[in-house]
């Protein structure tokens, strides 16, 4: 597609907008957008985003991985010892999506995904937010949750924070022991993800 | 048309025109992604099992404190312009209004509070409030979220956080957005050094009706694009070292315009005004330039005998639907931009 105003490059913004119930679509390239004081980084669709970024990490994950080095700094790499990703045929047993549709979409078709295609979402996680792990607000004990699930996941998150306060404080004997700390209770959980209800019941090997 | 509980003469609560910093942030807002475990996300859900979700949160969410007023609108039966009266005014979004099968939305009469139900994900929980008071509507989602989380189970990983539909939204599910209204900026031309600065430090711009659209009328959204590995309050604190720099930034160059050439300001708003008071014919976009000049007119003290709730009144009174719904019926566009040059004149000659 050709830039509706230059009519030279490739135009790789596109925009919709709806003005008085009338779909305008607008394609720019990339210089056309800026001259135009569009942010064509806000408007860059999230699809586009992750197949670009799933096609790519193959290669770069390795890479990150490699220059991650040491065994102190930078981020958690997440997925244990997975090199490899996750083909375009592997589906999810519960919601019948498979990965190559997922990249195509953007979108994941159930909660169960998170655990299945784990070893390609995580490097594409860490391409999005900069990070594999979550921090921040767990659950309370739900009706259908066992308490030591909520309690274990409230525990890692507290480790994980000090872990970042730790690596940003360059204190790296103490990411070390803290790291240590989350791989003995993420081993205790069988799979990093347990999923609530009946997520977690089915085993979740990686 | 059906009734709705939001009328179109009664302003939302976010659009008083109170709070901090009012002059610049017309309102913060918060929405959490939460999805029920045991349920397909939407993307890959069933006709039944999409009938039989929304039938499970519409009967939680009606049957909760979360609060008094709380009512439910069935979107699937309701008006397309009472869907999209609710899109002007940020109580859903484009998509959902659009969208197709059983979906609804659960509104706080205050409009404090709004809960979709079956967009992206089985729930977007969203609280707005007028001004900079992020922390203030993180407060309230909060409590929104603790309510339905002790009646519903939600999908939670322990490594990936909140489960959602789209990665980019998984662990915090949190969004927040500061509605911010920068005409100095724009006009100055030094709007992009603040894009350019906040992508630096992963907050997105956008404009006003959400991902994908245009800035229009000089308005912006700052929202954080980073929901995985930080913690709400890490969120809300990177908005809160951001936000007020802008809010700085703006008012600097505000006050330098004045200073340098004050009449060449009163002549810019000035002219708006007389345009959005003599004009017989104009469309929602010139309104909303026009308005945008007005704002920081009334503002500065430019442009005495305008109340600012006046000015943010007719920003969404003068939208398509807003419009229409005042009128009662259907509209086509050039009627419209008839009907909405008549209003506007009406509602300016009252301060005469």
């Amino acid at each position: 597609m050709i830039c509706q105003s230059c009519n030279q490059n490739v135009a790789t913004v596109h925009l919709t907008e709806i003005m008085n119930k009338e779909k305008k679509e607008v394609h720019l390239c990339e210089e056309c957008a800026k001259d135009k004081g569009i942010s064509y980084k806000a408007n860059f669709s999230v699809q586009e985003l992750i197949s670009h970024l799933s096609t790519s990490q193959a290669a770069t994950a390795g890479a990150a991985k490699a220059s991650a080095g040491g065994d102190t700094e930078g981020e958690e790499s997440g997925a244990s010892g997975s090199s490899q990703t996750v083909g375009a045929q592997t589906a999810c047993p519960s919601c019948g999506l498979t990965f190559g549709e997922f990249r195509s979409t953007g979108r994941l078709g159930c909660p169960e995904d998170y655990v299945h295609f784990k070893r390609g979402l995580v490097p594409l996680l860490e391409k999005i937010h900069g990070a594999t792990h979550h921090i921040g607000k767990v659950p309370s004990s739900t009706a259908t949750s066992s308490v030591s699930v909520a309690e274990r996941q409230r525990e890692l998150t507290k480790i994980r924070q000090e872990l970042n306060v730790a690596i940003e404080k360059e204190e790296y004997e103490r990411a070390a022991e803290l790291r240590d700390q989350i791989r003995r209770l993420e081993e205790n959980e069988g799979a990093p993800s347990a999923v609530d209800g009946a997520g977690h019941e089915g085993g979740d090997a990686v | 048309m059906s009734d709705l509980p939001v009328r179109p003469e009664d302003l939302g609560e976010w659009l008083n025109g109170g709070g901090p910093d009012a002059d610049i942030v017309i309102s913060s807002r918060l929405r959490l992604a939460r999805n029920l475990a045991g349920f397909p996300f939407l993307t890959r859900i069933d006709a039944d099992q999409r009938a039989e979700l929304e039938e499970l949160l519409r009967s939680k969410l009606t049957g909760s404190r979360i609060a008094n007023d709380l009512l439910y609108v069935d979107l699937k039966k309701a008006d397309v312009i009472d869907r999209l009266c609710l899109v002007e005014r940020h109580l859903i979004s484009k998509d959902h209004a659009s969208g197709e099968g059983e979906r609804g939305v659960a509104l706080s009469t205050r409009e404090a509070v709004s809960i979709m139900v079956n967009e992206e994900d089985h729930l977007r929980i969203q609280v707005l409030r007028s001004g900079f008071r992020p922390e203030e509507a993180f407060r309230e989602i909060r409590r929104v979220d603790d309510a339905l989380e002790s009646a519903l189970d939600f999908a939670f990983s322990a490594q990936f956080g909140y489960l959602t539909a789209c990665p980019t939204n998984v662990g915090t599910g949190m969004r927040v957005s500061v509605m911010l209204h920068l005409p100095a900026l724009v006009m100055t031309k030094q709007i992009e050094k603040v894009f350019h600065a906040v992508s630096k430090i992963n907050l997105a711009v956008r404009g006003v009706y959400g991902e994908g659209t245009q800035p229009s009328g000089d308005f912006y959204q700052i929202s954080n694009q980073v929901t995985l590995g930080r913690s709400e309050e890490d969120i809300l604190k990177t908005v809160h070292e951001v936000v007020p720099q802008i809010i700085r930034y703006e008012r600097n160059v505000r006050d330098s315009l004045i200073a340098e050439n004050r009449r060449g300001l009163e002549d810019r708003v000035w002219r708006a005004y007389g345009m959005l008071e003599r004009a017989r014919l104009i469309t929602s976009e010139e309104t909303m330039d026009l308005l945008s000049a007005v704002r920081m007119g009334v503002n500065l003290g430019l442009i005495e005998q305008m109340p600012i709730s006046m000015v943010n009144e007719l920003f969404i009174q003068t939208q398509p639907a807003h419009l229409q719904k005042m009128e009662g019926r259907r509209l086509e566009t050039p009627e419209r931009d008839i009907t909405r040059a008549d209003f506007i004149r009406k509602r300016l000659n009252q301060l005469n």
